[in-house]
This record gives structure tokens, sequence and C-alpha cells, in this order.
């Protein structure tokens, strides 16, 4: 009795709590987030499912040729008048019909390859054109070093120009013999290009530099430079006989991957040679189960991961934009956080509170509203073209007229973002120190601290999670903004890292002049600056994917480390 | 029952004979103070005994905190704040050209009304003056954390959790552990402003033996509203009515025989 007596109160109380703005805002609340989760699921599907091995389908065509491919899209429509008047009566007239009952005909858009046969990576498909679809068992998806990938059948194994194997089955299996060691060489003779020619060429440059550091210093004809001519010469006949042994190895690698290649006929019967060397990855798409896939599946991700990018960025890997970003945005931190706190400490402690200081803090909180893009034009003007400029004539004169910090760079790059970010970071600082009680000021004070020891033994430990949570936001706004580093220093493509392993100590070694790659950037070059979209669409949800990803997780370290602090400074109960 | 009060201004403070014998650690000479155009503290001459617990009781927004906060100069922080006349700590002049106010704070101790523990651990607390005057060593710090701890009863509660965080005490035992950061510099004189009242009566039970203790050792002056607590704790007691120190005697003499009638309504509770 009693129970049921609660209950109906409680309903109701409900209702009568029901009034209309209870619904104004949980429906704005709900729109919100449907429209958030809307946009992660679409990023975390599509970015997700990129990599994934489809079937390879083969259709052939009413006109008797034939495609190969996986699917990427399907869609309905109806064709434009000037198709329609391409089909043959019966053909139209079976196509109105379709109209007519399901309102569009079935198009099937097929990422068929072979860009260097064809000219392109995608071709629709109608389905009223369509005479026969097939997944045939032969079917190999060939990712190569250049053009795409590529759709075909394997017809013989080629050493040497010598058939050695015939027919799909056995073509197939030698080649998969070989190529885990062709590509092996192929790695041994990259990484003796990058490592060990590289250093050559940097010696030799850095020879060059000794020498012109000693031209600039004491004049052409002086003993100074003649020393360091001779130093030089001497080093360069060394230098130059290392660069030949390095070269010969590298040669004899290549020489030996040359012999290897696949022969291929295509589902149209055209025949096509690929040398063993320049697939990256090859599958018979319509033979592996499900745990292959799978493994196909990772193997894509870590490449992705791990790799450089081929192709105009299309096809590869992003690790030097997961490195550029990263490290941008932790130097970035590392510039505009104490920087931030410092003024912030200066504004909220020791500054008299007055007319000037009120219009100081409006200046910085309007100025987190200035475009990025007017950052990047300042970044550019004033860190690039003067500081760092002046840098150069003072430092590096040697290598002028080539600039070193004179451009754009990692380091600007993060100065420009710190700028961007200092507010957000003086605004979160500010209020974190006021939130500290006068009370434990007071008493610090009374045990006879001076200013400075109050704010650091007591005020700052305490404000501290409050600054961690703006340092939280910097990080998040910085490393989502692109359009100021277009201007100074992110790049469609960066030669090298900003970061290098060493043999030596400090083993980590960072280059901030150099310019990098960025995830936002290699986005937004990707979807709109790349001369083929289509195919570069996948790559772009999963680039979003990833960055997305980089930031959570940059986030979560922080916010981890905040609740940490917090609970170090937990209040108990009273 | 504010219409029985008699009205009538002293302009002399009204002090007892027994006063002027005991031996003063402060000594207030004429104190006035203005929060802007505001005067918040009238003429106030008195001098502390040393070793002796004085009580001072008034009113709400008589001045009582006002004085206290002259004492250790904690009103400097106070942008608005003009004061006259001086104080003397152990003969030390408390205001004056010269003074180093922070090596003046670190004579004198305080507990303010609300306990206000800092954002460290419980050893980190009680050592914060010595940490600030640069000790480093570990066993000094140990010992006066120790000595601080016992001396305000909180050891045996504490001893086993001194590297946690202070925040996670009870009120009571937060009280304490400022007391016990008071007393950890060796103060010359101990302020306590109204220290019980954010405190439940077995806490604040447990505060006034704390205070009985330490008298003797350390000469206190304590803020209080609560007059049982004044004439039980305390040996002088000071009443104060609007910006004035009206009367000044021992407890006993204070709460049985008041010369003034307006210290007898408000020690009886006919007024308050
Ligand atoms: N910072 C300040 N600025 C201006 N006026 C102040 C300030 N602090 C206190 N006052 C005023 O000075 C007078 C004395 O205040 P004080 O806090 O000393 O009273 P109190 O006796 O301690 O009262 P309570 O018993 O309520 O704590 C009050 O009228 C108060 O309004
Ligand atoms: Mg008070």
């Amino acid at each position: 009795m009693v129970k049921r007596r609660r209950s109906q109160r409680r309903g109701t109380s409900l209702l009568s709590h029901a009034e209309p703005f209870v619904w104004l805002t949980g429906g704005a609340l709900v729109i919100a987030v449907a429209m958030i989760i809307g946009l992660m699921v679409l990023i975390v599907k599509e970015g997700g499912s990129t990599f994934w091995p489809q079937r390879v389908v083969r259709i052939d065509s009413t006109d008797g040729t034939s495609r190969m491919g996986e699917i990427s899209s399907t869609e309905m429509y109806v064709p434009g008048p000037h198709v329609m008047a391409g089909l043959s009566d019966d053909t139209a007239r079976r196509v109105r019909d379709v109209i007519a009952a399901d309102g569009g005909v079935r198009r099937r858009m097929l990422r068929s390859g072979n860009f260097d046969l064809t000219g392109t990576h995608y071709t629709w498909i109608d389905d009223f054109a369509a005479s026969g679809e097939s997944l045939p068992e032969w079917a190999v998806v060939v990712e190569r070093m250049s053009w795409g990938r590529f759709y075909g059948f394997p017809k013989a194994f080629v050493i040497e120009n010598e058939v050695v194997a015939r027919g799909p089955e056995a073509a197939w299996s030698r080649f998969k013999s070989v190529h885990a060691s062709v590509r092996a060489r192929f790695e041994e003779r990259q990484d003796l290009e990058t490592g060990a020619i590289g250093a050559i060429n940097a010696e030799m440059e850095a020879g060059r530099l000794a020498l012109r550091k000693a031209e600039l210093s004491s004049g052409t004809g002086s003993f100074e430079y003649e020393q360091a001519r001779a130093l030089n010469d001497e080093q360069q006949i060394e230098l130059k006989s290392r660069f030949e042994s390095a070269r010969d190895a590298v040669r004899t690698l290549d020489a030996e991957n040359a012999r290897y290649q696949l022969l291929f006929e295509t589902a149209d019967g055209a025949e096509m040679t690929i040398p063993a060397v320049d697939i990256v990855r090859a599958y018979a798409a319509n033979q592996l189960g499900f745990v292959e896939r799978v493994a196909v599946y990772l193997s894509r991700w870590w490449e992705f991961l791990s790799e450089a990018p081929r192709e105009a960025n299309s096809e590869g890997g992003v690790f030097p934009a997961i490195i550029g970003t990263v490290v941008m945005t932790l130097v970035m931190a590392i510039l505009a956080v104490p920087f931030g706190v410092l003024a912030a400490l200066y504004l909220r402690e020791y500054a008299t509170q007055g007319w000037l200081v009120s219009i100081v803090r409006i200046a910085v909180n309007n100025l987190a509203g200035v475009p990025s893009i007017v950052f990047g034009v300042f970044g550019l003007g004033f860190f690039c073209y003067v500081v760092g400029a002046s840098v150069d004539t003072l430092l590096y004169a040697e290598k002028l007229p080539n600039p070193t910090y004179g451009k754009g760079g990692l380091i600007w790059a993060a100065f420009t973002l710190g700028l961007l970010t200092l507010p957000v970071v003086i605004v979160a600082t500010e209020e974190a120190l006021a939130a500290v009680p006068r009370s434990m000021r007071e008493g610090s004070y009374a045990c006879g601290a001076t200013k400075w020891q109050t704010i650091r033994r007591i005020v700052l430990p305490r404000a501290l999670p409050g600054i961690m949570t703006g340092m939280i936001l910097a990080i998040a706004r910085g490393a989502g903004e692109v359009a100021p580093l277009m201007l100074v220093g992110a790049v469609k493509l960066a030669p090298e890292l900003v970061v290098e392993a060493n043999s030596t100590a400090p083993f980590v070694h960072l280059h901030p002049e150099r310019s990098f790659m960025h995830l936002g950037f290699h986005i937004y070059d990707l979807g709109f600056q790349s001369q083929n979209s289509e195919a570069a669409r996948p790559m772009v949800y999963t680039t979003t994917l990833l960055l997305i990803a980089i930031i959570v997780i940059l986030n979560i370290t922080a916010i981890w480390v905040r609740e940490r602090l917090k609970r170090r400074y937990a209040a108990g109960a009273f | 029952m504010t219409n029985t009060f008699r009205v009538q201004m002293p302009h002399k403070t009204e002090v007892h004979a027994g006063v002027l014998e005991e031996d003063p650690v402060l000594d207030i000479e004429g104190f006035q103070l203005w929060y802007g155009s505001k005067q918040a503290l009238f003429d106030v001459s008195m001098r502390i005994p040393r070793g002796k617990v004085t009580a001072l009781i008034g009113p709400s927004g008589c001045g009582k905190s006002t004085l206290l906060r002259s004492v250790n100069r904690l009103n400097d922080l106070v942008e608005s704040v003009r004061i006259e006349g001086n104080m003397l700590l152990n003969e030390d002049a408390i205001y004056g050209p010269g003074v180093d106010v922070i090596e003046l704070r670190k004579r004198i101790g305080m507990v303010f009304q609300k306990p206000n523990p800092f954002p460290m651990s419980i050893f980190e607390n009680v050592v914060y003056s010595l940490r600030i005057d640069g000790e480093r060593d570990r066993r000094v710090l140990a010992e006066s954390c120790e000595r601080s701890l016992r001396g305000a009863g909180l050891w045996d509660e504490v001893k086993s959790r001194l590297s946690e965080s202070a925040l996670q005490l009870s009120g009571g035992q937060q009280q304490r552990l400022c007391i016990a950061r008071a007393i950890a510099a060796e103060p010359e004189v101990l302020l306590l402003d109204e220290p019980c009242s954010a405190l439940d009566p077995i806490a604040t039970g447990r505060i006034e033996d704390l205070i009985e203790e330490l008298k003797g050792s350390y000469s206190i002056l304590m803020v209080t509203h609560n007059m049982q607590q004044a004439s039980r704790a305390s040996d002088f007691t000071a009443f104060m009515y609007l910006g004035r120190i009206v009367e000044f005697g021992r407890t006993n003499d204070m709460f049985m025989t008041p010369h003034l009638g307006q210290t007898e309504d408000y020690v009886t509770g006919r007024f308050g």
C-alpha cells in the first residue's frame, strides 16, 4: 500500500516537472550529442573499413569488355537523355521499365585499378550494361610501389626473362617463395641509400660548409683557409671511396632483385609484367579465409602507421605525419604552457587589479577569437622572416643564401600555434589561480612565507589541475589546427623527419628547423589537392580517424596526470 | 533585549588592577585602523600577559578579527587599510619603517576560524614554516614535526600516515594540525581566531583541553564567541565593542564582578 502511493506520487511529480524548458534544453542536448556521435560513427566506420580486403568481382559488359576489381559504392540513379540516346531500343525500353518500377537503375563503382593501362582507378558499371559477373578464383590484388593497385590473373613467373613457372597456381607459388627475400633486399638497399649514403652526403656537406666558414671568417688564401682546404680535400677523397662502395652495394642488390618478374593477364586479356620488387603486397582475394583477411587488414594498418607515403600521399603510410604532429604539438605545449602560466601569474597575483589589467585581460580573451590564418601570416612574417633570418645571418652564414631557420619549420610552427593557444592557457590558469581559497594564502603568509613562496608552494600546486585543464584544451586546439601551419612549415612531403635516432648520446636528435608533415594538413592535401580524390577518399577517413585518435591519446594522458595530481590533494570529508 | 542594554560610550578602557602587574608579551599602544574611510579600531591599548591565555570577546563585527590580524600584519594584504599607533612584540615594534614583515610573522603563530590545511601531506603541513626557512635536514624536520604534533595532541592519530594528504583529515583534526603548524615555528605569541567555531562539541572540547595544555609554554590571544569557553579556558578576558576595548581584567573578575554594566550585560547574555 505504502509502496504504491509512493510510486504514484513520484509519477505525478515527474509530470509536474516536465515543463517545456526541460524538453527544450534536453532536446538541444540530444541533437548536439546525436550529431557528434553521427560524425564519429561515420569516421570510425569509413576509416576503419578502408583496409579491409574485399572480394574481387569480375563484371562482363554487354559490349564485350570485362572489368575486375573491388566494389566501392552502389547507387540508384536516373540516366540522363544523352545516356538513353546511346542505348539500343531494346535496352532503353528495359531501362525505362526498371525506372518505372524502382524509381531508378542501379550502378556500382568498381575500384578497377590498372591505372597504367586504362588511365583510371575507378569505373562506374550500370547493371543494365552488365552481362555477367563472377568471383574468379585466381583474381589477385597487387599493391604496387607506383601506379596504384593492379587486378589480374597470374600467368607466369619469370626469372631473367625466362619463364620458370606457367599457369596461375605454379606462378603464384613461385612468386610467394621469393617475394619476402626480394622485399628484404629492397629494404636493405633503401636503408643503405638513406642511411649510409645519406650520412656520407651529410659529411661532404659539412666539410664544404666548414671550408666556406673558414673563407668567410679568414678570407681565401689565408693560412686557416688553406689548412681547412687541405683537410677538406683529404676528407672528400675518403668520403668518395666510401660513397662508391655503398653505391656498388646498392647496385648489386638492385640487379639481383631485377631478375624476378611476375607476368599477369587482366580481365580484358591484356598482358602485364610486374617486377617482383615493385609489389608491396599481393593476395588472391577470393581464396582468403577470414583469418587471412584479418592478417591483410592488420598488415595494411601497420604499413599505414609505420611507413612513409607513396604516390602523392594516396598510398603507403603516414608515419612522418604522425611524428610531425606529435612532436609539433609537444613542442608547442612546452612553449605555450610555461609562458601562459607566467603571464597569468603576473595578471592574477602581482598586477594591481585596475582598468589597465582589465583591458589586458579582455585583449587576451579576444586574441582567442582571431582567425587562425592571421596567426599563420604573423608567424611567417615575424618568426620565419625576421627572427629566423636573423638567426641565419648570425649562426648559419656559411649556408646562405639557403635558409636554415629563415623559412617555415617545426620551431616556428610551434611558436605560431603556441601564440594561438596562449589565451586558452592564460584564461584557464587565471581561473585556477582565482579558485585557490584566500584562507590558504593567508595561512601561508601567517607562517611567514613570502609572496613567491606562497605562490610556489601553495597556490601553484593547488591550481595545477586547473592549469593542466588549460594545457589539455591547448593541445586539443593546437593539434587540430591546419590553416596557419600551411604558412609556417607543414609540407606535403618532408624528405626528413624532425626527430632522428642517433647511435650516440643523446640518441634522439630534434631538428627544429626542418619542415614537417602534419596529419591535419595531410587530410587537406589528400582530400582536396590530390588529382585522384576518389582514390584518396578512404585515406582521408583513415587519416582523420588517426588524427582524432592521437588527440584523444594526448588528452587522455594529460587527464590521467591531472587526476593523479587531484587525488594527491583530494579534499576529504569534513 | 537590546533596549535593556546601557548605552554609554566609554572613552577610556576600564583596566583591572591585576593586569598591570603582568609581564606583557604584546603591548598595544593607541592602535587605530581604518578600512578606507571606515574606522574599525579606535584607540586600542592593551598589554597581553606573557604565558597566559587572553580571551577577546565581543559582539560580531566589533573588530576582534581585525585586531588579531593587525598583530601579525595580515591586514597589510587588504589594500584600503590605514593604521595609526603601534604595537610591540617583546619590545620590538611591529609597525614602523624598518620592520621586516616576513621575519615578524615568523615570530607569531596564527590559527584561523576555518581550518586551512595546505594542499600537501600532513608532514609538509607541519614543517611548512621550517621549509620556507630553508631547512633541509630530514632529522630536524622529523623532530619538529613529532614535537609539534604531540603538542597539538594529534601525534597518535596521524603518526602512521604522515605522508598522506592533510585534506583527508576530519575538521577537528585539521584544526589541530593548523595548531601544530603554528607552534612548529615556536612563536612568541599564538593568535587563535575562533578556533572552534567550525567544529562539533567533541572536537571543540579537545581543542579547549589543548589550549589548557599549551598555557604556560605559550602566550595566547584567542577570539571566542562562546562565554563558557572564555571562562573555562582563559586567564584574562577583554571585552570589545564597536572597535574599542571596553573592559580588560582577569577572567574570574570579568565574569563575576565586572566593573561596567555594559560588560555585565554581555557576559550574562543579556546582549549579544
Ligand atoms: N576587508 C575589509 N574591508 C572593509 N571592511 C572590513 C574588512 N574586514 C572587516 N571589515 C569591517 O570591520 C569591522 C570589524 O570586522 P571584524 O571582522 O574584525 O569583526 P569581528 O569582531 O571579527 O566579527 P566576527 O565576530 O563576526 O568575526 C566590521 O564592521 C567589518 O565590516
Ligand atoms: Mg572575526
